[in-house]
C-alpha cells in the first residue's frame, strides 16, 4: 500500500455457488465480481456505476466485509462503515433513533458512561442536521431522508475513515436527495473522509464522484475521472449507458452520446458470455470480441478502457 | 379548460377524503386534468403528491371504506363517478387500461403469459360472458391474436415466450408482456404508472421507446405517471406537476421544462443532478406535509422559498398564463 | 419516549384495535374470565362446592337466581365449579406456553440465525416432532408415567415448541439479511446481540399472536384431555371432567353439560378474537 492511499482493491474476485437439488451440492457459479482493482485517495469519492447484477453492490459488501472474497485483497486504513440503500430497512424499526446509535458508540468506545452517551447521539444528530430530540423517535415517525441521516449518523458514530454509499439516496425523492447528497460532501470536507459511492444514477455520479467506474457483468469496464469519462466515454457500454439517461434540458440533450439503442438486457451473471461479456448486446462488435476478453488499457493518462476497439488493432 | 367532447378524459375538482386516526386527510383537493384523444400527458410529482390517488379514482381501485371521493371524472363526456359499477368495468380496464409498475406482481406466477393472455382476449371476443369456458375456436384465435400482441411488442419468439411462466422471463420482458396485455384490450388511454422504473436504465429507454412509438402508431392516449422528470420531458407532450394533493402547474411539456414559473416546479427541476456536473442544488427544504395538519392557504407555504403572507392563509387559484400553461401560484398573475 | 408520546401511541392502537368489534369483545371477554378465576374464592356464590362437597337436598336442581347453571348430582353449585374449572384450564395454557414458547422462540432463532448443520439439526427434529399428534402424545405419557396433570403439561409443552420454532426460524431466515442487522454486523455487534435485541424484538408482535391464538388451542386439548379422564382429578372441577359427567345425565339435566361446554366456548372465542384485534394492531401477517 503506498503512503497516500487509503485503500487499495487489489483483483478482487468473489463467487457465489448456486445451489440445488437434494443435497444442495453446488452445480454452478455467479461470477459476482470478477477479477475488480482500484485505488482510493483521501478525501476521494470514487464512484461505482452499472446496472442490476454489474457486482457493484457485492464490491460494497466485501470491503465491509459482509462477504468473504474469493480471492484477491481490500487493504485499507482506519474503520471503515457503510450506509445502505433503503431507509426503511435500514434501521431496525423497534429500536429508537437514540438507540440505533448508541450501538456503535458503545462497542467503539468502551466505558462511555450513560450521560456522555446521550450527549454523543446529541452530537451525532446535530452533525447530520436533526433536532437531538430525535433520540427518542421510532424510524416509523421519521421522513425517508430523515432515516436516511439517521444511518449516515450511523456510520459517523464509530469514527470511520472511509464509508461506502450503497445507493444512499435512490429510494428518496429528488427535492431530498439534493440535501442528503449535500450534507455527504459536507461532511467528507469536515471529517476528512473518503467514500466509495455505488449508484445506477449516472447524472448523480457526474456531480458527486470525483473518479467513476463502469461496471459490466462483474468487470470494470471503463474508468477515468468522472469529467474525462463523460465527455469522452470510450467504451460503447458507456456510450449506450451515457445515451439512455431522461435528461431535463436541451443542454444535457447535447451532452448525451448520440443516440443508440442496445438490443436486449443484461445477461444472467450465471451465464456470462465468453470473450468480451458485452459482445451480445454490443453495436460495434467484432469478431475478435467473441473470443478473447479485453484488457484494461490506459488510452489517456488516468483513462483506461476494456475494449477491443482501443487495443492494438493489429491483432485482430 | 374549455368544456369539449374533444377531451378524452377530463377530470374535474376531483377532491379525496381518507378517513384516518385523529381527522380527515384531503388527499386530493380539487384536481383538474384532462386528456385529449392520442395525447401523451405526463403527471409528475414526488411520494405522496396524490398523482397515484388520482390515478386510482380513474381507475375505481380506491378502497370503499373511510374514502370519499367528490368531483368528477368524464370519460368521452360521461361522468364516471355517477355510472354504477357494471357499466364502469365496461370503461376501466377495457377502454381505460393501466400498466402497473412492478412487472413481477402484476402478472399470476402460477398461470402462463399465454393463459393469462388468452383469458383477457378470449373475454373480449366472447362478449364478456364470464365464467364460461372458450370454446375451442376462440381460445385458438384468441391464442393467435396474443401471439401477434407478443410481436407488436417486440418480443422475440412469442410461442416461446406464450409458454412461459413470469418468473422464466427477464424484467423488461415481462414489462413487455404488460404492454401487450393492455394493447390486448384494445383501449383509447392507457395510464402508465411509473413505466420501466423498476428496471435498468438501458431497458428503461427501450420500455419507453416501444411505448411512445405504439400509442402513436394506433392513436391510444398516454397518461404517465412517475417521479422522473427525465422520463416525462422525453415522453409527454404535456404535463402536470402535483403537491400534495393539488395541481400547482401544468402546461405544454417544453414550455415547462424551459421555463417552470411555480416555486416548486422550479426546486424539483433544479434538484435534479445534471449531466453537466456543475454540482447539485440545495433543494427543497423540509419534506412533505402531514395532510392531516395541511397549511389553510397553500399547501407549498411551509416549503417555499418565496413565500407571501397571504399564501399562509389563502389558496391560490389557478391562472391562465398562456393557452396551455397554468400556475396555482400568489406570485404570478 | 415522552408520556405525550406515549399516549399518543397508545391512543393509535386503540383506534386500530376497536376498529374490530369482535376484538374488544375478545378483550373484555378474556380479560373478565382471567380476573373472575383469579378472584374465584371470593366473587363465586358458593366456594366451598369447588373441593369435597356434599348435599343430597339440592341435587339436580335446573338453573334459578340461586344456582345460576343448575347444580350436579351431589348438590354443588355448577356456576362455582365452571369458574374453578377455568383454572385448571388457565394453568395448563399458561405452563405449556410458559415452556413452549420460550423454547421454541430460542431454537428457532440460534436455527435461523447459525444456518448450517445447527439448522438442519434443529429443524429436522422440528419436522419429526411435529408428526406426532399432541393429544395422543398426552394419552400415552398419561398412561405410562400415571394420569399427573404435571406430566401431561410437559408432555404437551414438549411437542408445542416445535409450533414456534417454525415461525420464528423462518422470520430469522428473512430478517437476518435486513439492512439494519447487515449495519450491526459490520458494527461489529455481538451475535447475541444482533439475535436478541435486533432479530428477536421484531419477532414479538407475531409471536405474541399466536400465543394467543395456541392458549385457545391448549384449552380446547386440556378440556379434550379432562374429558377423557386424563389430567386433573376428582373433585378438583375441571370443564372437561364436567362436560364427561354430566352427559351421562343428557337430555333431563342438560345443564350439567351445556354450562360447562358454552364455558370453554366462551373462552376459546374469546381468546380468537383477542388475537384476531392483536393481528390488526401489530401488524403482524400469520
Amino acid at each position: 500500500m503506498n503512503s497516500s492511499e487509503v485503500l487499495v482493491v487489489d483483483k478482487l474476485v468473489k463467487y457465489f455457488p448456486v445451489k440445488g437439488g437434494f443435497w444442495r451440492r453446488a452445480h454452478g457459479q455467479v461470477r459476482a465480481v470478477d477479477g475488480v482493482s482500484f485505488t482510493v485517495q483521501p478525501c476521494q469519492v470514487f464512484g461505482l456505476v452499472g446496472e442490476s447484477g454489474s457486482g457493484k453492490s457485492t464490491i460494497g459488501r466485501l470491503l465491509v466485509g459482509l462477504y468473504r472474497p474469493t480471492s484477491g485483497t481490500i487493504t485499507y486504513r482506519g474503520k471503515m462503515q457503510m450506509v445502505f440503500q433503503n431507509p426503511g430497512s435500514s434501521l431496525n424499526p423497534r429500536r429508537t433513533v437514540g438507540k440505533t446509535l448508541e450501538l456503535p458508540l458503545r462497542l467503539h468506545h468502551k466505558g462511555l458512561t450513560r450521560k456522555e452517551l446521550r450527549q454523543r447521539v446529541a452530537e451525532l444528530l446535530t452533525q447530520v442536521e436533526l433536532n437531538p430530540e430525535y433520540a427518542n423517535k421510532l424510524p416509523r415517525s421519521l421522513s425517508g431522508g430523515q432515516k436516511q441521516r439517521v444511518a449516515i449518523a450511523r456510520a459517523l458514530a464509530s469514527d470511520p475513515k472511509f464509508i461506502v454509499l450503497d445507493e444512499p439516496t435512490s429510494a428518496l425523492d429528488v427535492s431530498v436527495q439534493a440535501k442528503i447528497i449535500k450534507l455527504i460532501l459536507e461532511l467528507k470536507d469536515q471529517l476528512q473522509l473518503s467514500y466509495l459511492l455505488i449508484s445506477h444514477d449516472l447524472s448523480l455520479m457526474r456531480n458527486v464522484a470525483d473518479v467513476t467506474a463502469v461496471m459490466y457483468l462483474g468487470k470494470i469496464v471503463e474508468i477515468a475521472p468522472t469529467a474525462e469519462l463523460f465527455a469522452n466515454p470510450a467504451h460503447p457500454y458507456t456510450q449506450v449507458l451515457l445515451a439512455s439517461i431522461p435528461v431535463v434540458s436541451v443542454e444535457e440533450e447535447a451532452l448525451k452520446p448520440t443516440k443508440r439503442l442496445v438490443e436486449g438486457e443484461i445477461p444472467s451473471p450465471l451465464q456470462i458470455p465468453q470473450g468480451c461479456s458485452f459482445h451480445t448486446r454490443c453495436p460495434e462488435a467484432m469478431e475478435i470480441c467473441t473470443r478473447v476478453a479485453p484488457e484494461l488499457l490506459t488510452i489517456n493518462p488516468d483513462h483506461q478502457v476494456a475494449c477491443h476497439l482501443h487495443g492494438k488493432r493489429g491483432e485482430s | 379548460m374549455t368544456l369539449t367532447y374533444k377531451q378524452l378524459l377530463e377530470i374535474k375538482d376531483l377532491t379525496v377524503d381518507f378517513d384516518r386516526f385523529g381527522g380527515k386527510a384531503r388527499v386530493l383537493n380539487r384536481v383538474n386534468l384532462a386528456v385529449a384523444k392520442g395525447e401523451k400527458v405526463g403527471v409528475v410529482g414526488e411520494t405522496g403528491c396524490g398523482k397515484s390517488v388520482t390515478m386510482k379514482a380513474v381507475m375505481n381501485l380506491l378502497p370503499t371504506r373511510r374514502v370519499t371521493v367528490g368531483g368528477s371524472i368524464f370519460y368521452k363526456g360521461r361522468d364516471l363517478l355517477t355510472l354504477d359499477r357494471f357499466a364502469r368495468r365496461q370503461i376501466t380496464g377495457k377502454e381505460v387500461v393501466m400498466i402497473f409498475q412492478d412487472p413481477m406482481t402484476s402478472l399470476n406466477p402460477v398461470f402462463t403469459i399465454g393463459q393469462q393472455m388468452e383469458d383477457i382476449i378470449g373475454y373480449n371476443l366472447a362478449g364478456a360472458k364470464r365464467g364460461l369456458r372458450l370454446p375451442k375456436r376462440l381460445r385458438q384465435e384468441a391464442r393467435e391474436q396474443a401471439a401477434r400482441f407478443l410481436a407488436a411488442v417486440k418480443l422475440a419468439d412469442p410461442e416461446r415466450i406464450l409458454n412461459s411462466y413470469p418468473f422464466q422471463l427477464s424484467g423488461g420482458m415481462r414489462q413487455r408482456v404488460l404492454i401487450a396485455l393492455a394493447l390486448a384490450n384494445q383501449p383509447d388511454l392507457i395510464i402508465a404508472d411509473e413505466p420501466g422504473t423498476a428496471l435498468d436504465v438501458t431497458t428503461q429507454a427501450q420500455i419507453l421507446e416501444l411505448m411512445d412509438q405504439l400509442v402513436q402508431e394506433r392513436g391510444i392516449a398516454l397518461l404517465m405517471i412517475t417521479h422522473n422528470l427525465g422520463v416525462v420531458r422525453e415522453t409527454t407532450d404535456r404535463v402536470y406537476v402535483m403537491y400534495a394533493g393539488t395541481v400547482v402547474e401544468t402546461a405544454a411539456t417544453d414550455a415547462l421544462f424551459a421555463e417552470p414559473l411555480h416555486p416548486y416546479t422550479k426546486g424539483l427541476l433544479d434538484s435534479v443532478p445534471k449531466l453537466h456536473g456543475q454540482g447539485l442544488s440545495a433543494g427543497i427544504e423540509g419534506s412533505v406535509p402531514d395532510y392531516l395538519q395541511m397549511n389553510p392557504g397553500c399547501r407549498f407555504y411551509p416549503r417555499c422559498p418565496q413565500a407571501l403572507p397571504k399564501c399562509e392563509f389563502e389558496p391560490p387559484e389557478p391562472r391562465s398564463i398562456s393557452e396551455n400553461h397554468m400556475v396555482s401560484c400568489h406570485l404570478i398573475g | 419516549m415522552k408520556f405525550a408520546d406515549f399516549r399518543r401511541k397508545l391512543a393509535q392502537y386503540w383506534y386500530r384495535f376497536s376498529q374490530n368489534k369482535a376484538s374488544i369483545a375478545g378483550l373484555i371477554i378474556t380479560v373478565t374470565i382471567v380476573l373472575v378465576t383469579i378472584l374465584a374464592p371470593y366473587v363465586t356464590p358458593y366456594p366451598e362446592h369447588a373441593g369435597v362437597f356434599v348435599d343430597f337436598r339440592n341435587t339436580f336442581k335446573p338453573p334459578s337466581s340461586a344456582n345460576w347453571f343448575g347444580t350436579d348430582q351431589v348438590g354443588r353449585d355448577i356456576f362455582t365449579r365452571s369458574i374453578f374449572g377455568y383454572r385448571f384450564s388457565l394453568i395448563m395454557a399458561g405452563t405449556v406456553l410458559g415452556i413452549a414458547v420460550p423454547l421454541g422462540v430460542v431454537l428457532g432463532l440460534v436455527s435461523g440465525y447459525f444456518g448450517g448443520w445447527i439448522e438442519s439439526l434443529i429443524m429436522r427434529l422440528t419436522d419429526i416432532v411435529l408428526a406426532l399428534p399432541p393429544l395422543a402424545m398426552a394419552i400415552a405419557v398419561s398412561a405410562v408415567l400415571g394420569s399427573d396433570l404435571g406430566n401431561t403439561m410437559i408432555a404437551l409443552a414438549m411437542i408445542w415448541w416445535t409450533w414456534y420454532a417454525r415461525l420464528v426460524h423462518g422470520m430469522v431466515v428473512s430478517l437476518r439479511n435486513e439492512e439494519y442487522v447487515e449495519a450491526a454486523q459490520i458494527m461489529g455487534a455481538s451475535k447475541l446481540h444482533i439475535m436478541f435485541r435486533e432479530i428477536l424484538p421484531n419477532c414479538a408482535p407475531a409471536i405474541l399472536v399466536k400465543t394467543t391464538l395456541d392458549a385457545a388451542f391448549v384449552i380446547e386439548l386440556s378440556a379434550g384431555l379432562s374429558f377423557l379422564g386424563l389430567g386433573v382429578r376428582p373433585p378438583e372441577p375441571a370443564l372437561g371432567t364436567m362436560v364427561a359427567e354430566g352427559a351421562r345425565y343428557l337430555p333431563a339435566n342438560w345443564w350439567m353439560t351445556v354450562f360447562p361446554a358454552l364455558a370453554i366456548l366462551v373462552l376459546i372465542f374469546g381468546l380468537n378474537w383477542l388475537a384476531d384485534g392483536l393481528r390488526d394492531v401489530l401488524d403482524v401477517d400469520l
